[in-house]
């Protein structure tokens, strides 16, 4: 009785929030103000600590420990890159926060201006989970083209709205 | 309505979506004293059954009295999502129809305008004007403009008093002469294809504000433009309108919610900005405690 109990409670103690959502939204954005091209990506914490617990950390700490969130954040950026007329554009990497359970990672380049073709690839946590899917949203507010990428995905054309 | 075991990304579909929308729904269009009652009314009517989700929209319509099929089928019958403009204000007044008062009243308006950029230079230049250099040739028109008041301006007016033949209409158009009102025609577009209540903060010539709501229901007829007329008493001038400005309808774009425009940073530019981390990033309990270093190194 005791043991069913116990199996209760536990199957009850799952909470909504411990979902993996294993969803990286990315959003590319041209900045007619700066002339820049904005690039954020957003990732769940419980995501990514998942991640890096799967990469052998045994307690991944990416809210307070700086170190490991710029680790991260520099893995999240060696698997997203942007193509533009055959060469990869250079994306600075200007630094992350956390915001509502959720890292925020910030990149920047100069922006080629709207209407210019780019190709794009996210393989974010690809090599983690099969079941991972990166969806990179064009534009910001109403009109936003998305594309979505699984892992072994090839780089996708899209203009720069 | 998707099955949920068919659910795509079931974390912001079956988690995030229906919690915001609920929140919304409790916080902002029905209220809390109604959305309990009607929650729990709704546990109480299915408890031991098998309720669908209809029956959770319908008991909660029911027990609030609130029509909200507008609600369901946005928030859960549809991929969209809330974005409301503020497109453009216009500002009207009333014509007193009277030559005397509307004729200079136009003449006075058009005063405002800036001047023509050839006089100016011309002035500059000092270009003889021959009406001025040659003081006999002036004629009506040197002594009058287009607002000079006519017999003909006389005569239609007197006319336009004629025609309100009805006994209640003299006095209606009198009392809207003597009010003088500011009209302001307020035009909206939804963007997003979601349509939700209308959250306004009005701020007025004399620094004061305002809040109203406009229900949803202003989207019956047109659920893509619609336009809605605001008065205030005369010397009530409207400065600045926001549209939903404590964040609370969901709506996905804050850049078209101002009037006038304001420029909004982007994520980036913010956290660009210099003291954007200063505070968020800094142990305040430890500074608090007097536990943490300061920028010198010191206690």
């Amino acid at each position: 009785m005791r043991f069913l109990t116990l199996l209760m409670a536990l199957l009850l103690a799952v909470p909504a929030a411990a979902h993996q959502q294993k969803i990286t939204i990315s959003t590319v954005t041209h900045n007619p103000r700066t002339e820049m091209l904005e690039i954020v990506h957003r990732i769940t914490l419980h995501d990514a600590e998942h991640a890096l617990k799967d990469l052998g950390v045994t307690a991944p700490d990416i809210v307070d420990d700086a170190g490991s969130q710029r680790a991260f954040a520099t893995y999240i950026t060696k698997r997203f890159s942007i193509m533009r007329e055959g060469r990869p554009v250079d994306l600075l990497l200007l630094g992350s926060e956390i915001e509502s359970g959720s890292l925020f990672i910030y990149q920047e380049a100069p922006s080629p201006g709207r209407g210019s073709e780019l190709r794009i690839s996210s393989q974010i946590l690809t090599d983690i989970s099969s079941r991972q899917e990166n969806r990179v949203n064009l534009g910001a507010g109403t009109k936003v083209e998305t594309l979505i990428f699984h892992a072994g995905d090839d780089f996708q054309s899209a203009i720069l709205p | 309505m998707t099955h949920s075991d068919s659910v795509l990304n079931l974390g912001p579909n079956a988690y995030g979506k229906p919690s915001a929308a609920f929140h919304i729904l409790r916080d902002t269009i029905i209220g809390r004293e109604r959305f309990d009652f009607a929650l729990r009314e709704y546990a109480r009517r299915w408890k031991h059954k098998r309720p669908t989700p209809a029956d959770f929209f319908r008991t909660m319509e029911e027990a609030s009295g609130t029509d909200l099929d507008w609600f369901w089928r946005g928030w859960f019958y549809t991929t969209d999502h809330v974005d409301i403009s503020l497109d453009s204000i216009y500002k009207l007044r009333i014509d007193t129809e009277d030559p005397a008062i509307d004729l200079p009243r136009r003449r006075k308006e058009l005063a405002d305008d800036p001047e023509k950029v050839g006089v100016g230079l011309n002035r500059e230049a000092r270009v003889p004007i021959w009406v001025l250099e040659n003081p006999g040739i002036t004629d009506f028109y040197d002594d009058n403009d287009r607002f000079t008041i006519t017999p003909k301006d006389r005569k239609s007016y007197k006319e336009f008093l004629e025609s309100l033949d009805e006994p209640w209409m003299r006095p209606a158009f009198d009392r809207a002469i003597k009010e003088d009102a500011n009209y302001y025609v307020l035009s909206f577009s939804n963007k997003g294809g979601l349509v939700m209540p209308i959250i306004l903060d009005l701020t007025f010539a004399n620094g004061k504000t305002e809040r109203m709501m406009i229900p949803a229901e202003i989207w019956r007829r047109n659920a893509k433009r619609v336009s809605k007329l605001l008065v205030f008493p005369k010397g009530k001038t409207l400065a600045k309108v926001v549209v939903d400005p404590d964040w609370e309808t969901a709506d996905a774009d804050i850049d078209n919610n101002h009037y006038p425009r304001k420029i909004i940073e982007s994520r980036i530019e913010a956290y660009k900005a210099p003291d954007s981390k200063a505070r968020v990033n800094r142990d305040l309990m430890g500074e608090v405690r007097g536990t943490e270093k300061n920028e010198a190194g010191r206690k």
